[in-house]
């Protein structure tokens, strides 16, 4: 089932509200507002918007979650979803309008870090398929300027063989194939 | 060659707006066997009914087509100006080119062709009418109420009190139902027990009463004006003639903590027990279940100290069958249960799923404030018997949520939490009393003011949001909510929890209600024959609702509602006998073949045995014979016949592939 | 010998490789053929389907088709991450069957819309393999008192193929009654460690984790079960960090369900990677010898 969004409010189509419904797949217009979301949510309260208060400036077709901090936080743990008496999947919402404030150019300085995080791992894994944790951290932690963050947790991690230097993770076979398929390339 | 006049209606503009009811009036007038066809503003108006009953005394007419609205709204209005007029009312068809026609068309030329092909049709098939009479059938001055809750009893009251010899049924050992275990009820604050327990004695008191407790609608049979019902007495274990009701039995039984369901599981009751102290029948009954003796053979206890020699281990369940012309059905309501709700619900395991003991439900609330209660009217949590200094009260648990599987609005849960905060405040001053809610819906006569009252007087805290989740911590109950209005989460550490858990209808309301014939919806609340004009009865004739089996309601709701279905059933029973519609199956039993398949598919129970007999009495063979008072007219019988045997009066196969080959020659 | 594709996914190649190491050894001990999908991708996890629903749905769709390709039976895979990506995918699939055949010809290789997707843990629970692993038990774990962890994505969200009941789920503490331990009853079970936010956020991880650990301390636990590699690293690799902003040292051990299962079928803690973890893992004080010889 797709959902237009609820009721067309002057020309919806191109709106935010009707984009992000369409992409969540959801009747933003379901929400009456009871907050259970944003009760159970781990990392409410830490950002700008809570949950809930994101789908009501949706309903009022407001530009104003495009540049909240909320979505960024969001940790897709989906308990907004399990426990929503109106069945509404919030972290589907989330996912739409980080998408959307990236394509507007909108993302809130504050969300700098997690933006990163999430671009870095994408176009890692888009670039050879498989994911270094230890690529990933160094990069992050360069392009954050975090240059020791976790840092001290790397002599254990490699005498217990849970890390490796030689990138033998990310290749594999298929590696060549994996590549085709994939839209990323390999960062410089 | 027939004598029909056509009357084609504009309904204001509801029609003409979209039908050229002149151009139908035009080709009707040419149709064979038409003699006469007009077009009229409004033909159920008093001019417009005029013009019919002239056409039918000027004209001679022998058949009357109305094309207009719906039957179901004006069918009763012309069949009456026709009959008035001298002319069987069978003779008179209504076309339905409003609902049928122009509400759903939008080119008017074909529509008015189409409503020219269905007055056609019409035409066609009156002509083929015949004269057909109402069926007398007699009618039983007697009737029954199903639930001795509040809005049974008011029913059986008011129609006792008419005049009405009332018989009633209620499966718990005693009547009473839920109010019998409320503490004060809002918005006055006045005593549940103290304004129910008298009309509970008043019942059982009462000449024209005649009251089965401990028992169940096994069967119905027959049809408005003469039900056959079989009720079945459950075994009591205890000779209700010899019981005096002195209670030692339970004092001395050695079984003692099995939950009481009065008290909502917070108190306990011996295995034979009488339910409370005012319970009417005032006496006891064994739960063989959790008795020992029933268990291993052994105990006997009650037995031996019953002076009047009243406990019987022997009995067995007993089966009354009551003739009544009528029903009311009052079966009242349960509450959503978090932990196990049941088929298609889901239960509240985030909050606890009914395992934290100091997690309560709004019964079970009502039992710690009741002075006749467990605690004798002390607020005492259940799981250390000590006064929670904070309690924390939930709306809305398992109502208005689609997720749980239930969309309504629970309708008393407002009012009764307030209530509750409330009479926790005047118990417990220094204690805090904090309610999450979606909405205070509170539409009552003086209900708003007692939220109100709660809020400003009695500084009870209303937060609005939902709670995500409960669990138990260091003796308390962590409360994961949100204040919405605030904008901020809220957690509180509560000593006490109280739910105000969803209104749903009473386990088997839909068994009953198929016993019955009565409708009912999703979640098996029985319907009501229409929203707005028939709300007290169901679509089953001869069969009411009264109280929350039909949907949430609160006390004033329930006994007006009950009033109401006992004023319909007096309105039924003003006459002498009952007319029904003629329009029943029959039997051609001259070729019927005796297959009884029709008996198979009746929803009625309407075809009956029949035997053909020569003049000395020998059986020659058997056919179905349809009873006319038991026949509703819906046809399944005739299409199943496989010799063609069956024909639905004003409905024959001859009428009806008349009006097709109208439509297609 | 039954068979399976595995996707092990890219932790179980890195900093879980015990769970990896793990999980072949309890399969081997019950019989049971892993093979490993040859050239799988990451799921995306969080971060993909966070910001690029294209890519999250081309990996998704990746992994399906070569699962299929693999052909050795029901798909398993031992992290919850991967797990809810994989049962994604193979729900939009389901869900959109027009869609299908252009997913198929993305990706390079057919995908069997109704493939089993099964997490390893879930596998454990299944009668056949309870009963086969009780019949095999030979070091029951003697009441080790064990908080088992389901933390969000394992059992979220519900619908079809769900691990278990997303709000009540029993799974995990039967598995651990299963190996002869004592679940513990706590209520955080289904709270977030804060997942992927370690990187970026730290801070949360600190806090959300750490109330999962002191819950579970508080309750008497003496060991943490996971099923998922992200809530290991948060609860595992972050303890030191968590210890030192809480001033409390837990010394916790979370152990992966493999590890648990594994120990109880007598597998050496070196074969099941216990050596690995950052909060040392006694496997002599967990589960004092004495009792071992009442099988």
């Amino acid at each position: 089932m797709t959902h237009s969004g609820g009721v067309d409010m002057n020309s919806a189509t191109g709106s935010l509200r009707a984009r992000v419904a369409r992409a969540a797949d959801l009747n933003v217009f379901s929400c009456y507002q009871c907050g259970c979301c944003t009760a159970g949510c781990p990392t409410a309260g830490r950002g700008d918007l809570l949950p809930h208060q994101v789908m009501r400036h949706l309903q009022l077709d407001s530009d104003e979650p495009l540049s909240a901090l909320q979505p960024w936080l969001c940790v897709g743990c989906q308990t907004c979803a399990v426990r929503c008496p109106q069945e509404l999947d919030l972290s589907r919402v989330m996912d739409a309008l980080r998408a959307e404030a990236e394509q507007a150019g909108t993302v809130p300085a504050a969300a700098r870090r997690a933006r990163l995080f999430n671009r870095i791992f994408v176009q890692q894994v888009l670039a050879s398929g498989r994911l270094s944790e230890v690529k990933l951290g160094a990069e992050y932690n360069l392009r954050a300027r975090a240059f020791f963050q976790n840092l001290e947790s790397l002599p254990a991690l490699l005498t217990r063989g849970k890390i490796r230097l030689d990138g033998k993770t990310l290749r594999g076979p298929g590696l060549a194939r994996r590549r085709q398929a994939l839209p990323g390339k390999e960062q410089p | 060659m027939s004598r029909i006049g056509v009357f084609i209606c504009h309904c204001g503009e509801n029609i003409g707006r979209t039908v050229d009811c002149a151009r139908v009036a035009e080709a009707a007038g040419a149709l064979p066997g038409v003699v006469h066809a007009v077009d009229n503003k409004y033909m159920c108006s008093d001019p417009g009914q005029n013009m019919v009953r002239a056409a039918i005394r000027d004209l001679k007419l022998d058949g009357v087509v109305v094309a207009a609205c719906s039957p179901a709204m004006h069918e009763p209005t012309f069949r009456r100006a026709t009959f008035n007029e001298g002319l069987n009312p069978f003779r008179c068809e209504m076309v339905n080119v409003r609902e049928q026609c122009s509400w759903v068309h939008e080119d008017r030329p074909a529509a008015t062709d189409k409503a020219i092909d269905l007055v056609r049709m019409m035409v066609e098939k009156v002509k083929r009418n015949e004269d057909l009479f109402p069926i007398k059938v007699p009618l039983t001055r007697r009737a029954l109420v199903v639930g001795g809750g509040i809005a049974g009893i008011q029913a059986a009251l008011d129609m006792a009190n008419a005049g009405i010899p009332v018989v009633m049924v209620e499966k718990e050992p005693s009547i009473g139902g839920h109010m019998s275990q409320l503490s004060e009820t809002f918005p006055t604050l006045d005593c549940s027990q103290c304004i129910l327990t008298p009309r509970m004695v008043e019942v059982a008191q009462h000449p024209l009463i005649t009251l089965h407790t401990y028992s169940e609608v096994e069967k119905v049979e027959g049809y408005i004006g003469n039900f056959r019902v079989t009720i079945r007495k459950k075994a009591r274990s205890v000779d209700m003639a010899k019981c005096t009701g002195c209670g030692v039995c339970q004092q001395k039984c050695p079984q003692k903590k099995i939950p009481s369901a009065f008290d909502a599981g917070l108190g306990h009751r011996a295995a034979i027990y009488i339910p409370f102290p005012q319970a009417v029948p005032n006496k006891p009954v064994i739960d063989r279940e959790r008795c020992t003796h029933f268990k291993t053979g052994k105990c006997g206890v009650c037995e031996k100290v019953c002076g009047p020699g009243a406990v019987d281990f022997e009995q067995q369940d007993e089966f009354v069958v009551e003739n009544v012309g009528a029903a009311v059905l009052a079966t009242g309501y349960q509450l959503y249960d978090i932990g196990d709700p049941g088929a298609g619900l889901r239960g509240y395991p985030e909050y606890g799923g009914g395992k934290i003991a100091d997690v309560i439900d709004g019964l079970q609330f009502e039992r710690l404030a009741s002075a006749s209660g467990p605690t004798g009217g002390e607020i005492r949590r259940p799981s250390d018997g000590k006064v929670p200094q904070t309690v924390v009260f939930l709306q809305c648990v398992g109502s208005r949520d689609r997720a749980k599987g239930i969309e309504y609005c629970s309708k008393i849960c407002c009012m009764y939490t307030a209530k509750h905060a409330l009479l926790y405040k005047h118990k417990v001053h220094e204690g805090k009393a904090v309610v999450f809610y979606m909405d205070v819906r509170a539409p009552g006569k003086g209900y708003d003011e007692f939220v109100r009252r709660a809020v400003e007087q009695d500084e009870v805290l209303y937060l609005r949001g939902k709670v995500s989740r409960l669990y138990e911590d260091g003796g308390q109950i962590v409360v994961s909510g949100v204040d919405t209005l605030a904008g901020r989460q809220m957690e509180i550490r509560a000593d006490l929890v109280v739910l105000a858990t969803a209104i749903r209808p009473q386990t088997g309301a839909a068994r009953l209600a198929q016993k019955f014939g009565v409708g009912y919806d999703g979640h098996a609340f029985y319907s009501e024959a229409h929203p707005k004009l028939r709300p007290v009865e169901s679509a089953a004739a001869g069969v009411m609702l009264a109280g929350a089996c039909q949907g949430p309601k609160d006390i004033p709701e329930a006994v007006a509602q009950a009033s109401a279905a006992a004023a319909k059933v007096a309105v039924l029973f003003s006459r002498e006998t009952l007319d029904r519609e003629p329009v029943v199956a029959r039997v051609n039993e001259t070729v019927c073949a005796g297959c009884f398949a029709c008996q198979e598919v009746c929803p009625y129970g309407a075809v009956e045995l029949n035997e053909v007999r020569d003049r000395q009495g020998r059986l020659l063979r058997r056919t179905a014979r349809v009873n006319a008072g038991v026949c509703n007219g819906c046809g399944t019988c005739v299409a199943t016949c496989p010799s063609k045997s069956l024909e639905l009066a004003g409905y024959t196969d001859e009428q009806i592939f008349a009006q097709i080959s109208a439509l297609v020659p | 010998m039954t068979s399976f594709s595995y996707y092990p996914g890219c932790s179980l190649h890195a900093t879980a490789r015990e769970y990896d190491e793990s999980i072949r050894a309890v399969a081997g001990v019950l019989g049971f053929e892993l093979r490993e999908i040859e050239d799988w991708c990451c799921c995306g996890a969080t971060p993909a389907h966070a910001i690029d629903a294209e890519s999250a749905h081309v990996l998704g769709d990746w992994n399906l088709a070569r699962a299929t390709a693999t052909g050795a039976g029901p798909l398993l895979t031992g992290c919850a991450s991967c797990f809810s990506r994989l049962r994604a995918a193979s729900a939009e699939l389901r869900a959109h069957p027009a869609a299908a055949p252009a997913a198929a010809a993305r990706v390079g290789g057919r995908i069997d819309p109704d493939l089993e997707i099964l997490h390893v843990a879930q596998l454990l629970a299944r009668s056949d393999v309870s009963e086969a692993v009780a019949a095999k038990v030979t070091r029951p774990l003697n009441g080790l008192k064990v908080a088992c962890y389901y933390g969000c994505l394992l059992t979220r969200p519900r619908g079809e193929n769900a691990f278990d009941d997303a709000e009540d789920p029993t799974l995990l503490e039967d598995l651990v009654r299963l190996a002869g331990g004592e679940p513990v009853a706590w209520p955080l079970r289904l709270d977030c460690c804060g997942a992927s936010l370690a990187l970026p956020e730290p801070g949360i991880v600190r806090d959300l984790s750490g109330k999962l650990l002191a819950m579970a301390h508080a309750r008497g636990a003496q060991a943490m079960m996971v099923a998922c590699p992200l809530c290991h690293a948060n609860l595992d690799m972050t303890q030191p960090a968590i210890a030192k902003q809480m001033k409390f040292d837990f010394e916790m051990p979370v152990l992966y369900v493999t590890q648990v299962i594994g120990l109880a079928l007598g597998i050496e803690p070196r074969t099941l990677g216990l050596h690995r973890h950052i909060v040392p893992v006694r496997v002599d004080a967990l589960i004092p010898a004495r009792e071992a010889n009442h099988v």
